[in-house]
């Protein structure tokens, strides 16, 4: 394109070095990113409800009406009223307190399990972009055939073996991400690969590792966050549902897969000990995917 | 074949463009890309838009058209087509009036044609939509319009899909749907942007031939000056949306009346400029941002003439001679001006320092067995200290094949490289840092060559670390600034991202890099396709002065002749893969020379000499380089042929002079005597 005069191009002549008035320093660079996030409302609605989960998981000894472990012989299955908000269980356990503090088993588990996937992933994935060649071909088949199996049936399956703990989820859960974000990673890189500025590096004499680590991944992080947010989303989801299967954390957390479990025997008695945590899960898994619809957003324009 | 203007017609003018403005709206900004412009093309008149990129020209093009993105507001100004308003016709009117009376072709003929759609059907939906055909008969008129604008063998291309045509076809075809319905009206909007420079030749001659034939008055946008000067009647010059001279395209390339002109016709190299005895005047600045609001003339802030009164007020176009206008206070004074740039103390003397890099049968072949591509095919030259040897040729003809070797981004070759008397390993990681840090390559696209995640100076500082050897900071610190200093960038500059700096400004941090180590051999790969006319002067002084400061060798790659024979000592053609002619510029730029490089020199548009009479017709598109010819490459497109001999045999290297040597069957003397003319002796200083 050599003309212009198409919106784009007069946004970028309208960069023009000689008329910047003066170097950008980190604040400003900050703000202009949070400025520009801002926009999307998708994504501050979804931050916004995660944020308050986030918090809620940190502070909610703060906050909670009643501890959420005391028993109380006196009210149980007690339906919601002004002592009780949400109810109690079949214990007499507070309901809203319950679902105020299982926030924190899934917002463990689900970041830490998130984290060592993206890991995992960026690591397979920037050596398979970068090599290609056969040990690209080779880790690639093998990635298409653990996607090939429904994820839980994994999870279940290597669960069974090591046995049920919050650290066993974790680890578990960041495996089977792993071939996953391995695969964005992987064509976020061949796409990267082939600019110059990959090639004025290898001329310099940078080793490969420095091109993959400090010369591509700085260039591939809006695709790697949309995928970090839409994975975290799973996590959560994924580590209920293992909690649910009584295969992670163990009674008497408040956790909310845990909860939902332990309410459907009183179902039809009391409704609202499963469906408070199933709602709080619910709202969690709807804000992580409105931020990461917003983040795609905000990133394609 | 168009009729004859009824009596009754308000207008003699086809085309009236009133005082035109119109800006774009973005995140509640607008700003204004066109300010009150007034264009006026008559019936079958030619009129080129000339500017730098970012001048408005396309978005002109596309208010014509009606064509504006939903963002666009058109604030002030009327656009009439044969006195009709365009700008207050209803959906129907406008989408009758597109079709059938005026048609507009595009810069990228491959983005513009539908993939999925044959070429028949393609043109024959033109004849059903706005002339009611039936299937068959549109069919008939679409293979008839194919036969129109060229085409070889119209039946088969009827049936093949765009992808499967070159860029000089799909053009073609472009063209067949535009004059389809017989316009009134053509607007090109650089129709041979992309296209080599042959390809370009014949897109050329076909608007000529075309024009004669269907009479349409043609708005011809483009950023090649002598592209609109052998093509148009009259000219217009654009400026940051302001039409700052207009005249007729043979009075305004000889005497430019405002000072933008001029600083154009001067900042591009001519076939007679060399870089000893001429240095380029690049224009100064950048273009303003669209939507600033400037104070007097727009051209102020980059004007070498600028007085008090061009800051305090705006000028208006005032006359400067017959149907010339110019927005310029002093445009008299232009007139008055010495007519030729500074010339420079001759310093040409032939180099005779020892070979820096000596290419020997260099081959390099892509792809597995049964589909073998050979990009570079035996290639032997040689490159002599501080020496800057010019390569030159179409797309496909493995110029940047050859560099990739050089520097070793290639991975597999044959033959031999050997540098500083050193034979090269294949890939630049097998080589020896000291070797890697004295070959440097200066890349094609400045906005992919630097990473956009760091700053200059951080790209800057990696570069003197591993370049260099430097290891301190300060030393680094120190570096980086002499660098910066030595391209001509800003301290201010250093702590910006690539993606902040205009193409010119990427450019050099490119050079700056690529210079970090001292090196004796830098590989430049079309360093100024992608940049302005202005830019590129100014990145092609600083490559002559970083020459000569520092005692370095270039191999500058590059498609126009111009910047070529300019820049270069020496000069290598190579046509499909092969090095058809190696010699000095002086002796391969004058005949006797390869037919193809004479075919090359024909096809360069030239402010002096806009006749087209001496030129050559290049007959039929670039063999596929998967399937060379046989014998001679060049035999199924060369006007010299002699026979069967061409088509079998493989032709020997003629030598003429002591190192000037060409590969053809035609001996130097009988071709001396075909080829006169060519190119003017340049100017004695």
């Amino acid at each position: 394109m050599r003309d212009a005069g198409s919106p784009e191009v007069t946004a970028a002549t309208a960069d023009a070095p000689e008329r910047a008035v003066g170097p950008p320093t980190v604040t400003r660079r900050f703000a202009r990113l949070l400025r520009v996030l801002g926009q999307s409302r998708t994504l501050v609605l979804g931050t916004t409800i995660v944020a308050f989960w986030v918090l809620d998981a940190m502070f909610w000894p703060l906050i909670v009406p009643q501890n959420p472990q005391a028993l109380n012989p006196a009210a149980t299955l007690a339906a919601p009223s002004f002592a009780h908000w949400f109810g109690t269980d079949d214990l007499g356990r507070d309901v809203l307190s319950r679902t105020l503090a299982g926030a924190t088993s899934v917002l463990t588990v689900a970041p830490a399990a998130t984290a060592l996937g993206l890991l995992g992933g960026i690591i397979v994935g920037l050596v398979c972009g970068y090599y290609r060649g056969l040990v690209d071909d080779i880790v690639m088949r093998v990635v298409d055939a653990l996607l090939a199996f429904p994820l839980i049936v994994i999870a279940v399956l290597v669960l069974a073996v090591l046995g049920p703990s919050v650290v066993n989820v974790i680890l578990v859960i960041g495996f089977i991400f792993t071939p996953i974000v391995a695969r964005t990673v992987r064509s976020a890189v061949l796409a990267e690969r082939e600019r110059e500025y990959v090639a004025a590096a290898r001329l310099l004499g940078n080793s490969s590792l420095t091109i993959m680590v400090a010369e591509i991944l700085p260039n591939i992080t809006a695709p790697l966050t949309v995928e970090a947010t839409i994975r975290f989303g799973y996590a959560v989801f994924t580590s209920a549902t293992l909690s649910f299967l009584s295969l992670g954390v163990q009674q008497p957390s408040p956790d909310w897969g845990l909860t939902i479990s332990l309410g459907r025997a009183n179902l039809e008695l009391a409704p609202w000990i499963a469906l408070f945590p199933a709602a709080a899960l619910a709202t969690l898994i709807v804000g992580i995917n409105l931020a990461a619809d917003g983040l795609r957003q905000v990133f394609a324009e | 074949m168009i009729p004859p203007p009824s009596p009754g017609r308000p207008s003699d003018s086809t085309l009236e463009i009133q005082q035109l403005t119109l800006g774009y709206r973005r995140r509640r900004q607008w700003s204004r890309v066109i300010a009150g412009v007034s264009i006026r093309l008559d019936r079958g008149e030619a009129y080129g838009l000339v500017g730098e990129s970012g001048c408005g020209k396309t978005t002109l093009a596309m208010a014509v058209m009606r064509y504006l993105p939903p963002n666009a507001e058109i604030t002030a100004g009327r656009i009439l087509f044969e006195g009709q308003d365009l700008l207050t016709a209803d959906a129907g009117r406008l989408e009758e009036l597109r079709g059938n009376r005026m048609a507009m072709v595009y810069q990228d003929p491959g983005s513009a044609l539908n993939p999925s759609l044959t070429v028949g059907r393609q043109i024959g939906e033109v004849y059903r939509r706005h002339r009611r055909m039936r299937r068959a008969e549109a069919a008939d008129a679409a293979q008839a319009m194919l036969a129109t604008v060229q085409i070889a063998d119209p039946p088969r291309v009827m049936h093949r899909y765009p992808h499967e045509l070159s860029g000089g076809q799909q053009q073609r075809i472009m063209f067949a749907m535009a004059l389809a319905t017989d316009p009134d009206l053509l607007v090109l909007d650089e129709p041979t942007t992309g296209l080599d420079a042959t390809v370009e030749g014949e897109v050329l001659d076909l608007v000529e031939n075309l024009r004669s034939k269907f009479g349409a008055a043609i708005l011809f946008i483009s950023h090649n000056l002598g592209i609109v000067s052998r093509m148009c009647e009259r000219v217009g010059v654009l400026y940051a949306g302001h039409l700052v001279e207009e005249g007729s395209s043979r009075d305004l390339f000889r005497a430019p009346r405002h000072p933008y002109t001029l600083g154009l016709t001067r900042c591009i190299p001519r076939l007679d400029m060399h870089k000893h005895r001429h240095r380029l005047e690049p224009i100064p600045g950048t273009l303003p941002p669209a939507g600033e609001t400037i104070c007097g003339c727009v051209y102020v802030p980059r004007c070498p003439f600028s007085r008090a009164r061009c800051r305090a007020e705006a000028p208006t176009l005032f006359p400067a001679g017959p149907r010339h206008t110019s927005r310029c206070f002093y445009h008299d004074e232009l007139a008055n001006l010495a007519p030729a740039t500074a010339a420079m103390p001759e310093a040409s003397e032939a180099i005779s320092a020892p070979d820096i890099l000596n290419l020997q049968d260099l081959t390099k072949s892509y792809g597995a067995r049964s589909t073998t591509v050979t990009a570079v095919r035996d290639a032997s030259v040689a490159v002599r200290r501080g020496e800057i040897l010019g390569v030159v040729g179409e797309s496909g003809s493995g110029k940047t094949t050859l560099a990739k070797c050089i520097v070793g981004l290639a991975d597999v070759w044959t033959g031999r490289i050997s540098f500083e008397g050193t034979d090269l390993a294949a890939r630049a990681e097998q080589r020896e840092a000291t070797l890697r840090r004295r070959l440097q390559m200066v890349f094609q696209n400045p906005d992919t060559a630097l990473n956009p995640s760091h700053s200059v100076r951080h790209i800057l500082g990696r570069a003197v670390r591993l370049l260099a050897g430097t290891t301190s900071g300060s030393a680094i610190e120190a570096r980086v600034a002499e660098l910066a200093a030595s391209v001509r960038l800003s301290p201010r500059h250093l702590e910006l991202h690539p993606p902040a700096l205009s193409g010119g400004l990427k450019q050099r941090v490119a050079l700056a890099r690529a210079f970090a180590g001292s090196p004796s051999l830098v590989v430049c790969d079309e360093p100024t396709s992608a940049l302005d006319v202005s830019v590129q002067a100014a990145i092609l002084n600083l490559l002559v002065d970083l020459q000569e400061t520092q005692q370095v060798s270039y191999v500058f790659i590059s498609h126009d002749l111009g910047v070529v024979r300019y820049l270069a000592d020496r000069v290598a053609v190579m046509y499909l893969a092969e090095i058809i002619e190696i010699g000095p510029a002086d002796a391969a730029f004058r005949p006797p020379h390869h037919p193809y490089t004479e075919a090359l020199l024909s096809a360069v548009p030239d402010l002096e000499r806009p006749g087209a009479e001496q030129r050559i017709h290049l007959e039929g598109d670039i063999p596929s380089p998967s399937h060379p010819p046989a014998g001679c490459r060049f035999h199924t497109r060369c006007p010299r042929v002699l026979g069967s001999i061409c088509r079998t045999e493989k032709p020997p290297w003629q030598r003429d002079g002591e190192s000037h040597v060409y590969r053809c069957h035609i001996p130097p003397a009988e071709l001396r005597a075909s080829q006169f003319g060519g190119l003017p002796r340049p100017a004695p200083s």
